[in-house]
């Protein structure tokens, strides 16, 4: 077992130092974007190569999984991680629609009597709700839904 | 949590005295409370703090610390949630490490991990970077972060991603995600994600992600993006769902399902398409439709159209109509919404009405609805406080009013948005050791370029240079305000042959371009006593000019940490770091005609722009001939120690004072990156400062006010990934403008032969 993890340990040593030889040495991005935006920003407005797919358009909040999920890097140019938090979090008391109700152009979950309306969303398409409430932030379901 | 805490905690005490030196804190502190009534008739009153921030370049400048959670107490006796008084949660912690190359990023602590399959809260450690070739990786593992539906204890997760991308073509990565639950296996994924630009007007996203236990497709999801026209988007979204492998590895109840309410052998088939049209007018409407077929249940469709006004200063409002067929007469319902926002200075007000007419009532209500108006008043930049009331009705409660106060506060120079540029790290000491190459003695130097300073104090102004022993100084002992025509040409020959023969790995810095004879000069002449320097005679893409050049350096980090150095005069010039084969490639003969005959980038003035011709220029005076000039005294140079500062036998003449007041904006600044396939631009810089009325950020957006050596545009936009390329950039904030003024009847020039005059 030992001989396993000192094995192991090495491999892992080497890896990182092949690693460091085969990192791109291109220049990162910037930490932060150098244009502030009040407004959900048209990215195409300035870029006319393949960041212009990030223009907050009406249907970002549809797509903006993808993009997360391959280069969240970029969002974060932008975006804290507390942007993230305020809709995917791991335990949240208010729902977005309340917290931002000077915001009313954002899309944002659960406006009105949300209460009644999960009943027919929830058989329309669960797996809306499985990413935000299928393993965090669902306290407030178990109230109801038990084993 | 324990874990966290103590990683968090030990973490902060280790680096605390470094951030003591000097941190950058950026973040944002948003205070909420909120009153309201629950199900069961209780008056709850719960307070919330938000607190977010980062501490950037602390202990190193690669270094980052994020902090994100919250904390609420209930100001009543009922317990507003989870029958907690008191509640809070540590929404993510971790110190981030950010490689300035290569996009290398490495994470500890409590981290969000968006990646592939992977869309998770970890409190362990998350890495990811660019390869060679497009490749990249990411990895992560730890303890996942999730609702408290057992202890953590044999609990573990790990994956990675590897990707490959082609820019503007593709990008697409292969993930793998496995975590246990008390030492058992709990869930493991694999999935594929592609992001897909065929044509400039088509784009592709999309996922497929497959559940390993059950061997079965979760999801696949993809969505394509057109766009045919400029104001016209089609977008289409496809996915498909099997509730048997999606649902497995929950911990709410209520995906488990109940057999007679959903049947997990379901399989969801959705796809739905959304037109957007840009309108005029600030306006924009789009029509959605969505078809859901399922296997087992019936079909449900949901459609409507919505229009919006976005005016970016100061006021949106939208409407939107929607309309759910669901499979029973409950599910089927019209969804409308109006709201407003306007903003007058500091004062806001918003208004949004929300309202869902149910086909068949729900405990005697057809129709649940939401009104709410907000007040929100900017006490300062940085802080603003709102309140909001809503007063509804809905299958739940007759009515309901509810109350929500909130205070934000956006704490660092620039709140959540600044821009940080990478600066290098000073590897040399305060006072730098004396250079390698010593300073000319000018031979016949005019007064005001005669060294005052003890030399110690001279050198500790200069620059350092790691110059190579076989590598001779670059400036030859001259003085350049006793040139006569035949002896400049002869000294530009004379550096063009000391450059050229350099190696090609060093790096020098690039002071200035021009065509002025008299102006190199005299910067030749100011920096010439304390610091190597050079003029050379340069063709940039088609323009004859000089360009003066100061110091070999061995590597581009010296060269810039240099530049830091030099007298502020020069940093408003916008001194750059260049390769040396830049430089060597634009030599040209010193004896070109074209340097002599042209004196200043003067093209014919533009239609409508340029209301007078070119800039009135006195004629390049020469020094006297040899002959006549009378003969300077030799420099003085004091060669006192340091403890005896002053200690000089004759009197000496003042410096040059430096220059002071505003930034000695250039009257013209010529735009030639295109110049192969169009012609330079002679852009009037002074001309459009006083268009924008002085404010230097409508294009130095990156500088501060009160910069005084504003950022170049070439020095990011085509010089740094991902930001608009030169030509991107110069299209979008010239024409942008130019169509503006023209628009407004101003004259402006909107054709391409505007601005690319042709050279004369």
């Amino acid at each position: 077992m030992k001989r396993t993890n000192l094995l192991l340990g090495l491999a892992g040593l080497l890896s990182l130092h092949l690693l460091t030889y085969a990192c791109s040495v291109r220049t990162s991005f910037p930490k932060v974007h150098p244009v502030e935006f009040e407004e959900a920003p048209q990215c195409s407005y300035c870029h006319e190569d393949e960041l212009a797919a990030l223009s907050h358009t009406a249907d970002f909040n549809v797509r903006h999984k993808f993009h997360a999920a391959q280069r969240k890097q970029i969002c974060n140019l932008c975006h804290q991680d507390a942007f993230c938090s305020d809709c995917h979090a791991n335990k949240e008391e208010i729902k977005p629609s309340d917290k931002f109700k000077d915001s009313p152009q954002r899309f944002l979950p659960h406006r009105g009597d949300y209460l009644q309306q999960h009943r027919i969303d929830g058989r329309i398409n669960p797996a809306s709700c499985m990413k935000c409430h299928g393993r965090n932030n669902n306290e407030r379901c178990k109230a109801c839904h038990r084993r | 949590m324990r874990f966290v805490c103590t990683a968090i905690v030990g973490l902060l005490l280790l680096v605390m005295p470094c951030t003591l030196l000097a941190v950058d804190v950026t973040g944002r502190s948003s205070t909420y409370f909120r009153a309201r009534e629950t199900i069961d008739d209780e008056h709850i009153l719960p307070l919330f703090e938000y607190l977010d921030f980062r501490l950037d370049e602390f202990a190193s400048r690669d270094l980052t610390l994020h902090l994100g959670g919250w904390l609420r107490q209930d100001l009543s006796n009922e317990k507003s949630f989870d029958n907690r008084s008191f509640n809070g949660d540590l929404q993510y912690a971790y110190l981030g490490y950010r490689r300035p190359q290569g996009n290398t990023l490495l994470n500890l602590g409590r981290v969000l991990v968006y990646e592939g399959v992977a869309s998770e809260l970890v409190d362990g450690v998350s890495f990811r970077t660019d390869l060679k070739g497009g490749f990249g990786v990411s990895a992560y593992g730890g303890i996942p972060v999730e609702s408290d539906f057992d202890d953590r204890d044999g609990d573990s997760i790990f994956g990675g991603r590897l990707f490959h991308e082609v820019s503007d073509l593709y990008r697409i990565g292969l993930s793998y995600l496995r975590a246990k639950n008390d030492s058992s296996d709990f869930r493991s994924e694999a999935g594929v994600d592609v992001e897909f630009f065929p044509f400039e007007w088509v784009r592709i996203n999309g996922r497929s992600t497959l559940n390993d236990e059950t061997s079965g497709w979760m999801e696949h999801s993809y969505y394509l993006t057109l766009l045919p026209l400029e104001k016209l988007r089609v977008s289409s979204e496809i996915s498909a769902i099997s509730y048997e492998d999606y649902f497995t590895s929950v911990s709410n109840a209520a995906f488990f399902f109940d057999p007679e309410i959903i049947n997990r052998d379901e399989e969801l088939f959705l796809w739905g398409v959304q037109v957007a049209y840009m309108l005029p007018f600030n306006l924009s409407a789009s029509a959605d439709y969505k078809r859901f077929d399922y296997d087992i249940e019936e079909r449900a469709d949901y459609y409507g159209a919505s229009v919006n006004y976005t005016d970016s200063e100061t006021t949106r409002a939208g409407i939107s109509f929607y309309r759910m067929d669901g499979q029973t007469e409950r599910r089927k319902y019209y969804e409308s919404r109006v709201y407003g926002y306007r903003r007058f200075g500091k004062l806001d007000l918003t208004a949004d009405v929300f309202n869902v007419s149910y086909d068949q009532k729900i405990n005697d209500i057809k129709n649940a609805y939401a009104i709410s108006a907000a007040l929100g008043y900017g006490l300062t930049a940085n802080a603003r406080i709102a309140a909001d009331v809503e007063y509804s009705r809905n299958p739940t409660f007759d009515y309901d009013y509810r109350g929500f106060i909130k205070f934000i506060y956006n704490f660092g120079p620039l709140a959540l948005m600044r821009f940080q540029r990478d600066k290098t790290e000073p590897e040399m000491a305060a006072v730098p050791a004396a250079p390698a190459v010593a300073p000319p003695a000018p031979t016949a130097p005019k007064e005001e370029l005669r060294v005052v300073e003890p030399r110690v104090i001279a050198e500790a102004k200069r620059p350092q240079q790691i110059v190579e022993e076989t590598i001779e100084p670059i400036a030859a002992p001259i003085d350049p305000g006793a040139m006569t025509p035949e002896s400049w040409t002869a000294q530009l020959g004379t550096w063009r042959e000391r450059i050229a023969a350099i190696p090609q790995d060093k790096y020098t810095i690039q002071i200035e371009i021009s065509a002025d004879r008299e102006a190199i000069l005299k910067d030749l002449a100011r920096l010439i006593p304390d610091y190597d320097a050079m003029v050379l005679a340069y063709r940039v893409r088609g323009w004859s000019a000089y360009t003066l050049i100061s110091g070999i350096y061995g590597s581009r980090r010296e060269g810039e940490h240099s530049v830091e150095q030099l007298p502020a005069y020069f940093q408003r010039l916008g001194p750059l770091v260049k390769t040396l084969p830049t430089i060597q490639k634009g030599l040209i003969d010193p004896r070109d005609p074209a340097l002599r005959e042209r004196t200043i980038f003067a093209p014919e003035p533009m239609p409508g722009v340029i209301e007078k011709p070119a800039m009135p220029r006195e004629p390049v005076r020469w020094a006297e001939p040899p002959a006549a000039a009378p003969v300077p005294e030799p420099p003085v140079r004091v060669q006192t120690p340091p403890d005896t500062a002053v200690s000089k036998p004759e009197p000496q003449p003042e410096p040059e004072p430096e220059p002071t007041g505003p930034p000695p904006s250039p009257e013209f600044i010529l735009i030639d990156h295109v110049a192969k396939l169009m012609p330079a631009v002679p852009f009037p810089h002074r001309k459009h400062q006083s268009i924008v009325n002085q404010n230097c950020q409508v294009c130095h957006h990156m500088d501060d006010v009160t910069e005084l050596s504003p950022t170049a545009c070439s020095e990011c936009h085509g010089a740094m990934e991902g930001v608009p390329s030169f030509k991107d950039a110069m299209h979008k904030r010239c024409q942008g403008c130019h169509k503006e003024m023209a628009g407004q009847g101003k004259p402006a020039p909107v054709k391409c032969t505007g601005c690319h005059v042709k050279q004369q």
